[in-house]
């Protein structure tokens, strides 16, 4: 968990720290363009072979016209969890025998496009599949922005709740 | 005296007894005094005459008590030659017997007036508090507080019970209006107070009726009783049940719609900030700047959908709404 104003950063953190310890990441964006993630990435040194992204929001967004990117499959709309999901189990598939961690940016941003009993169930079947294959996933949310009912849900199929704030484990 | 005065109860035969008494006394003034010149003694039967007069007639009576003195007197001074003084005296004692019997007679006649009224009186008030007890809309249990056992139930608690009235009278209270355990009755055991209470009732099939329950302690025939007064609350726990889950449901879509709009346009809201501070420092081509804003544009999109989406799930979930009102909501 998050700010509001601290989540962009914590993305990169993250990023940054995972694959300092060898960790391949997936990551699932539903608010910001991997394009933009990407350069963010190059410029903060993360070696983009290390990151593989599953870009909800470029090809709703109309950008059709940006330069195709490697290690990156778009999904129509953000609201399409179907997709997202496949696009996710492939993009695991891609990564067999290394190790994984997958991260979600941002469950708020999620919240736009569906409604938060559809996002619940998605987190359990995300967490379900990272489970089985015995991945690391991150799910990046604000705190502040979620109904305490739903994120005691969330929290029941996470290992950790950490405030990245603080870098505390709430959980 | 019940009993002989209602074996003589009618009328003819206290008149028929009272003449035969007095053909007999009347005989034995004439026998015993005027022929065998006998003056006492005889006229003790006089008393059976008056006695008797006097209970039936009260102070009519007196009338015939004179009529025997004056035949007394007439007979024994006149004819006999006697003393005036003790034929007076037994005459007088006629009278005075007669008169004491009479008001005796007539006080025991007002008594048993009142007596009778009073029992009208009784009769109708119990009749009157069964009609109460019959066609009130509440249940009433009366239970025996030593044993715990009901005693009598009126027609709401049996029709609530379930249950012939035999098989509810006799039978532990604990069994149907009480669900506590044997030894642990909140009045009797554990002293507490019920009173407008909110408490279940157990019928026939064990279930649980909601009711409102107020135990009195009352005295019948002189010995307490528990008077356990209750209403079957179903219904307005049916609409208790109802009105909690519409606000539930209320609550859910307000915070459906604080996730689902608020932290949406608050996230739109930073994204734009952000990117504004990225084309002042010049980190975004012209192309990612048009994406950039096409998606935020898209976003805010998104948020008036979800608008529409949750006014339309509101519009259907609850009550009544003019077509006006639901067009604009819905459109």
């Amino acid at each position: 968990m998050a700010s509001a104003t601290g989540i962009r950063n914590k993305n990169i953190e993250l990023i940054k720290a995972a694959v300092d310890t060898d960790y391949y990441l997936i990551v699932v964006t539903t608010n910001q363009l991997a394009g933009i993630l990407k350069k963010n990435y190059d410029k903060h040194g993360i070696p983009e072979e290390k990151i593989y992204f599953v870009d909800a929001v470029t090809k709703y967004a109309g950008g059709t016209n940006l330069p195709p990117m490697k290690n990156c499959r778009y999904i129509s709309n953000p609201g399409n969890l179907t997709d997202m999901g496949i696009a996710i189990i492939e993009s695991i598939k891609e990564l067999e025998g290394k190790k994984t961690c997958l991260l979600l940016d941002s469950i708020n941003s999620m919240l736009i496009y569906i409604p938060s009993h559809h996002i619940t169930k998605f987190i359990h079947f995300v967490t379900n599949k990272l489970r089985i294959q015995n991945l690391s996933g991150i799910f990046l949310l604000v705190e502040k922005g979620i109904d305490p009912n739903v994120l005691s849900q969330l929290t029941t199929f996470v290992d950790e709740v950490i405030d990245t704030d603080t870098m505390e484990s709430i959980s | 005296m019940a009993g002989f005065s209602n074996s003589f109860s009618d009328e003819r035969m206290k008149i028929l007894t009272l003449i035969i008494l007095a053909v007999i006394c009347i005989g034995l003034e004439i026998l015993m005094h005027l022929y065998l010149g006998v003056s006492i003694g005889y006229t003790h039967f006089f008393y059976v005459l008056l006695v008797l007069a006097a209970i039936w007639y009260q102070k009519k009576a007196i009338v015939l008590a004179i009529i025997l003195a004056t035949l007394h007197i007439a007979v024994g001074y006149f004819i006999a030659g006697e003393s005036i003084w003790a034929l007076a005296l037994r005459g007088a004692m006629f009278v005075i017997v007669t008169l004491l019997v009479a008001i005796m007679s007539e006080e025991l006649e007002l008594s048993r007036k009142k007596l009778f009224t009073e029992k009208e009186r009784l009769s109708e008030s119990e009749g009157k508090l069964k009609v109460i007890f019959t066609s009130i809309q509440t249940g009433i249990v009366i239970v025996e507080p030593e044993t715990h056992t009901i005693v009598e139930a009126n027609p709401v608690a049996i029709k609530l019970i379930g249950v012939p009235l035999e098989e509810i009278v006799g039978k532990l209270c604990h069994h149907f209006i009480c669900p506590a355990d044997a030894g642990k009755c909140p009045i009797t055991d554990l002293g507490n107070e019920v009173d407008n209470a909110e408490r279940v009732l157990l019928n026939f099939r064990g279930e649980k009726i909601p009711i409102i329950k107020t135990v009195t302690p009352v005295y019948l025939n002189g010995r307490k009783h528990l008077l356990e007064s209750f209403m079957d609350i179903t219904e307005r726990k049916k609409t208790e049940l109802l009105l909690k889950e519409t606000n539930e449901r209320y609550i859910g879509y307000i915070k459906e719609a604080a996730m689902r709009l608020r932290t949406p346009v608050e996230v739109v809201g930073l994204n734009l900030k952000l990117i504004g501070d990225g084309i002042i420092k010049g980190d975004y081509s012209q192309e990612e700047i048009v994406s950039l804003l096409k998606l935020q544009a898209k976003n805010m999109e998104q948020i008036q959908q979800n608008i529409r989406d949750l006014n339309k799930t509101i519009v259907s979930s609850f009550g009544e709404i003019s077509p006006a009102s639901e067009k604009f909501l819905t459109e």
